[in-house]
């Protein structure tokens, strides 16, 4: 019998003889410990039996019997709901209306006395055979689930680590501030974060870290995290990616990285002052409609070359101004032609929002690209924060 | 997604085909890193039929390049527009040396060899 491990089997007769002759017949196989056979003399034993020995793979049954007979002992399978346990019936000559009931009570199959151990043989051994592939097919959908789990894990470690409350500071009149993470269905580890700094000092971070699942929602946490505790310490913004870098090559076994887009607004005055690690670089829609990328990209991305350093550049926005920053599950959105959204349509959809309050441009922008990808499974997560800039009102 | 491997001089030219993601840089690296363990440690990467790559994607390439260390290297070639643009904006073109055709990645002389 082909099998890698013991096929334990429960054998059920009243004939006294019938425990000598199986011993007898598959003495091999019990030798060599491919089978191992439990008996008992009727349905109701063979239940106490069952009980016993959880680890049970197929039945023998007879059908005539004392106390409980073969198609009683069926029915009482069913209740005890163990559907990997197959039973191969043992009847009379002929007796057709018992067996048709076995079949119907769920019997796997039959055979006739007097036993052909030969035929039994090639019985027992389709029906292990049909065992083994339901219990890995089992198996397979048992690992399945626990994959979907990791993954609703890995969802809400993201999802949850990131500010959701808007306004966000309902206090400051001098910007307008909405971000949104529409997360694929296989989890990536895109993340957004502001904070007030002090006073006049806002910090904006887009960031998007490499790979997806678990590992890129844990690589994501730790990343924003450090981001974070440099940020408000009210550091520039490219010293904050330098140690921030730094920091996360020490904990790198596994060749993660993440790109990071960290600017700091003052809200005051309106200075933009930024720095980019590998990260594709945001716009800036001006009053007029007009959009604009920012300058600085190509610098590498974090985690990968401790102390390398980043550059500081500076801009301006004006009352009016939005600056939008976004991952590339936006640009990169694909539809079932394979095409991208890409810039060209995102900056057209920017630029006819340029009334539009924050909330608006994200929404827009989110609905642009599912009209787009036109029921494409979305792949990567579309993250994006978008500021209004008002000054002093 | 299709790879192909064959030497070229003493280069092992890998040559990927369509998307390089999160669904199959696995299966990619575990292949480069077979023939990293079996002694061969040049390696160019021919991306002229890569159309998209994912930053899982990237990532195999670093996971390689950190690999070899100073003792190999991975060139990379024939970079499609959308490709080298994803290299340039992330600063793996600092990294990583591209070549725009096959003959001068396989050909280069590197300092390690």
């Amino acid at each position: 019998m082909k099998s890698d491990r013991i096929i334990k089997i429960l054998a059920i007769d009243d004939e006294p003889d019938m425990e000598e002759l199986i011993r007898q017949q598959f003495r091999r196989e019990i030798r060599k410990k491919e089978m191992e056979f439990v008996f008992a003399k009727n349905g109701a034993e063979a239940l106490i039996r069952l009980n016993e020995n959880k680890d049970i793979d197929m039945i023998l049954s007879d059908i005539n019997m004392p106390e409980m007979d073969g198609l009683t002992f069926l029915s009482k399978l069913k209740e005890i709901n163990r559907p990997l346990l197959k039973t191969i019936m043992v009847s009379a000559y002929g007796d057709m209306d018992n067996i048709r009931t076995a079949m119907n009570r769920g019997a796997f199959d039959f055979v006739m006395k007097p036993i052909n151990f030969d035929d039994l043989e090639i019985t027992m051994n389709k029906t292990i055979e049909q065992v083994n592939k339901l219990k890995s097919a089992e198996k397979d959908h048992s690992q399945l689930l626990s994959i979907k789990h990791e993954l609703d894990v890995a969802r809400e470690i993201q999802t949850s680590i990131l500010p959701k409350t808007f306004p966000a500071f309902p206090e400051k009149t001098e910007f307008d501030l909405y971000a949104a993470m529409d997360a694929a269905k296989s989890v990536g580890g895109d993340f957004y974060d502001f904070f007030m700094i002090d006073e006049e000092r806002l910090g904006l971070v887009i960031a998007d870290v490499s790979g997806k699942g678990i590992p890129a929602a844990l690589f994501m946490a730790v990343s924003r995290t450090i981001l974070k505790t440099q940020a408000i310490t009210g550091l520039p913004a490219n010293e904050c990616l330098i140690r921030t870098n730094d920091s996360l090559c020490l904990e790198n076994a596994n060749s993660m990285f993440v790109t990071v887009f960290y600017a700091i607004l003052n809200i005051k005055t309106g200075e933009l002052s930024y720095a980019n690690a590998g990260h594709n670089p945001p716009y800036i829609l001006r009053k007029n409609g007009t959009v604009e990328m920012l300058a600085g990209m190509g610098e590498l991305v974090i985690a990968v070359i401790k102390g390398i350093k980043y550059s500081l550049y500076n801009e301006k926005l004006a009352p009016g101004d939005v600056l939008y920053l976004f991952t590339d599950g936006v640009t990169e959105a694909m539809n079932i032609n394979d095409e991208l959204f890409n810039e060209a349509r995102l900056v057209e959809v920017l630029s006819q929002n340029k009334d539009a309050s924050a909330k608006q441009i994200i929404d827009a922008i989110v609905d642009k690209v599912k009209d787009f990808v036109n029921g494409a499974e979305q792949s990567d997560d579309i993250t994006a924060l978008a500021l209004r800039y008002k000054g002093k009102v | 997604m299709d790879c192909e491997i064959i030497k070229v001089k003493n280069e092992i030219v890998i040559s990927i085909n369509g998307r390089l993601d999160a669904s199959n840089s696995n299966d990619i690296g575990s292949q480069i890193v077979e023939l990293i363990d079996n002694g061969n440690l040049n390696f160019v990467a021919n991306l002229e039929k890569l159309e998209y790559i994912s930053s899982a994607g990237l990532r195999v390439f670093l996971f390689i390049g950190e690999k070899l260390g100073d003792k190999g290297h991975i060139h990379l070639c024939c970079l499609q527009d959308q490709i080298k643009e994803v290299f340039i904006i992330s600063g793996f073109s600092s990294i990583f040396k591209l070549f725009d055709d096959l003959d001068s990645a396989v050909s280069y002389e590197n300092d390690d060899s």
